[in-house]
């Protein structure tokens, strides 16, 4: 999961990207509207984290260039104007939730969560695709009602998977979304961790839950069971 | 006197009165001395006409006059009289019309000499009297003879006159006063109209009905109207200047305390960082709770009147946004025509705090309902179906920024707002209903 951070205040921004890269999430962090805006036009964001003081261009400005232009990743604004009206003014322009400086981390991450499992069109915080369930809040992976014992990489290619249930999700697309750099990009480790999620979820070959499709990408092909409330 | 138009109307009538008064009397005085004068000369024309008539030469025992011209002296008591006297007193001739008449006549003057004087008869008439005197050189007569010739004419006549004059003079003036009266009125209510619409348009503004003055007004007023309009428009700047110059304050208190909060949140836990954050936690509310109420605009006089639907629609939107993953079913239900006379800030804050709080505790659904109440009293209830809130919990819930339960997302202080907001700035009053099958947050506030 690629997230954008657009916050002029440089030590708020660090905290955030560490904590957020801490959480397993790639992170793009600019303290300028403008740099924001590009890199919400360009890269493949799943979610931006923007704040609305921004010295260059207005934080409101950058969200309403991106929703013009089709870009509908979710969007957090975060600020210190607290009042409805600045409330209710930033979620018309198109942002999707709201975050009153200064937050607890634990809720700005929860927030986010929400946000990106809405945005794949999940509501609960646990997703279920048959006999695998994937609790986000702490990040645990249930295969009948057994818990896996997963690396980070291995969680965050897994719950990009799983929150495109049933779409197919290219190679260039998965590390897009799970680097931040082009460096770090290697499609030959991308296949040793599919191999290996392969044989966690599924040690006897029964369940064949991550399809390769060739030439196009793979596929987590459960059909997403109906949410529990 | 505290009316301009009355204290118009009161001073010009004063004038009016005056004058009138005043030119009643002098014109009152001319034509008595003008009637005065006119008895006088009839008087006079009496006495020549007798001097042309009578026969001075005629013997002592003979009529000095045979035929009078004037057939009023024959009448007796007829109101004119006349007579002729000798110098020492004996009468030569009298008036038929004097007849029982005496009057108390002058002394004889001296030969030349007019001489008007007011008598009275022995019947009680009061009577004017003019006396001339001759000296008669007759042809047969070898020493001249003095007559004093005298005519009298009942004071009724002139009276009389006076009186007629005085009645038409009254009565047109009363008319020309009651006219003059009445044009002077049309002549105000026409003057001042500009200034009565004037006052109409700013009972509208104060009245939320409009929100500046449209008017074409005279020279005279158009400097008012325009400062007027020019104050309104500068004190919705102001507010929002102000507004704009609170969050930047906040911005740059927040960043900072966002910050050490972070740093602290992420250190090793050790009971000093526990007590930093507690009270980090306390400076923030407190620079939440002091922001929101520093910006609070209040009832304002100059405010315009805010419809109350589209506000609670855009406040319902942004909740459904909000805790979209809470999957809950708000509802909006408002009167068309409410009204809301205050700062649309303000009541964005009301709904949107109470919506908020419902949505973090109901279970399905939440409603807010907005109704007006008679005598301009607006009614906002926001309805939610959660746990409701425990018996001596609601004292604590609207302290300042207590927090009831911090497993609840938010900075718990929007209560604490929205009291503030609703009892402090509106005067109005705000009330919870709960049981365990919900709660209803419940605002009224009072504009009459």
């Amino acid at each position: 999961m690629r997230i954008l951070i657009v916050e002029d205040e440089y030590t708020l921004r660090e905290q955030l990207a560490e904590r957020l890269r801490a959480e397993g999430y790639a992170v793009d962090a600019t303290g300028s509207g403008k740099e924001g805006e590009y890199l919400g036009l360009e890269y493949p964001i799943d979610a931006a984290i923007v704040d609305l003081g921004l010295p260059d261009q207005a934080g409101d400005a950058v969200i309403e260039t991106w929703r013009q232009k089709q870009r509908d990743f979710p969007v957090l604004i975060l600020t210190a104007r607290g009042r409805w009206e600045d409330k209710v003014a930033g979620l018309e322009i198109g942002a999707d939730d709201y975050l009153v400086k200064p937050f607890h981390n634990e809720e700005l991450l929860a927030r986010l969560r929400a946000l990106l499992r809405r945005a794949s069109g999940w509501s609960q915080s646990e997703i279920r695709c048959g006999a695998i369930k994937m609790e986000l809040g702490s990040k645990r992976v249930l295969v009948d009602d057994q818990e896996l014992d997963l690396t980070a990489l291995e969680y965050k290619v897994l719950e990009y998977l799983m929150l495109h249930a049933d779409d197919v999700v290219s190679k260039s697309e998965l590390t897009e979304h799970l680097y931040e750099d082009d460096a770090e990009r290697d499609s030959n480790v991308l296949e040793v961790i599919i191999g290996r999620l392969r044989k966690k979820l599924d040690p006897d070959r029964t369940l064949v839950p991550i399809e390769t499709i060739r030439g196009q990408g793979y596929r987590f092909c459960f059909t997403r069971d109906s949410e529990e409330a | 006197m505290r009316s301009l138009r009355t204290r118009i109307l009161f001073s010009a009538s004063l004038v009016l009165v005056t004058f009138l008064g005043c030119a009643s009397v002098l014109l009152d005085r001319a034509f008595r001395e003008s009637a005065l004068n006119s008895v006088e000369d009839r008087l006079r024309g009496r006495i020549f006409m007798l001097i042309g008539a009578a026969d001075f030469d005629a013997p002592g025992d003979q009529s000095l006059i045979d035929s009078l011209p004037d057939p009023s002296l024959s009448i007796p008591g007829s109101g004119n009289y006349a007579r002729i006297v000798s110098r020492n007193g004996d009468a030569r001739w009298e008036s038929r019309s004097l007849l029982g008449i005496e009057p108390d006549f002058p002394p004889p003057v001296e030969t030349g000499q007019w001489q008007l004087d007011h008598i009275r008869a022995a019947t009680g008439e009061k009577l004017f009297s003019l006396a001339y005197s001759i000296i008669w050189e007759g042809a047969g007569v070898n020493h001249p003879i003095h007559f004093v010739i005298q005519a009298c004419e009942n004071r009724r006549f002139y009276l009389d006159t006076v009186g007629r004059f005085r009645r038409s003079l009254w009565l047109w003036f009363a008319a020309l006063s009651v006219t003059l009266l009445v044009v002077q009125a049309l002549n105000l209510s026409w003057g001042l109209r500009p200034l009565r619409s004037v006052e109409d348009e700013v009972r509208a503004i104060e009245q939320g009905r409009s929100n500046q003055i449209v008017g074409e007004y005279p020279s005279e007023l158009t400097s008012l109207t325009r400062n007027l309009n020019t104050l309104i428009a500068h004190n919705r700047e102001n507010l929002q200047r102000y507004r704009n110059a609170l969050g930047d304050l906040a911005h740059s208190i927040k960043t900072p305390l966002a910050i050490l909060r972070n740093q602290f949140e992420s250190e090793e836990k050790k009971s000093s960082t526990d007590t930093m954050l507690e009270q980090l936690e306390r400076l923030d509310r407190t620079v939440e709770y002091q922001l929101h109420r520093a910006a609070a605009a209040g009832r304002s006089l100059l405010s315009p009147p805010l419809a109350v639907a589209p506000v609670v629609e855009r406040i319902a939107d942004s909740l459904r946004k909000v805790h979209a993953h809470r999957e809950l079913e708000i509802t909006v239900a408002v009167d068309p025509g409410a009204l809301f006379l205050g700062d649309e800030g303000d009541l964005m804050e009301i709904i949107g705090n109470l919506g908020d709080n419902s949505c973090k505790w109901a279970r399905q659904r939440v409603e807010i309902r907005v109704s007006s109440l008679p005598v301009r009293t607006l009614q906002i209830d926001v309805a939610d179906d959660g746990p409701g809130i425990p018996n001596g919990q609601l004292d604590v819930l609207l302290k300042r920024g207590a927090k009831l339960d911090h497993s609840v997302e938010g900075h718990g202080i929007g209560l604490a707002i929205v009291r503030e907001m609703v009892e402090d700035v509106y005067q109005g009053h705000l009330g919870f209903e709960t049981s365990n099958e919900g709660t209803v947050a419940r605002v009224k506030i009072d504009f009459a």
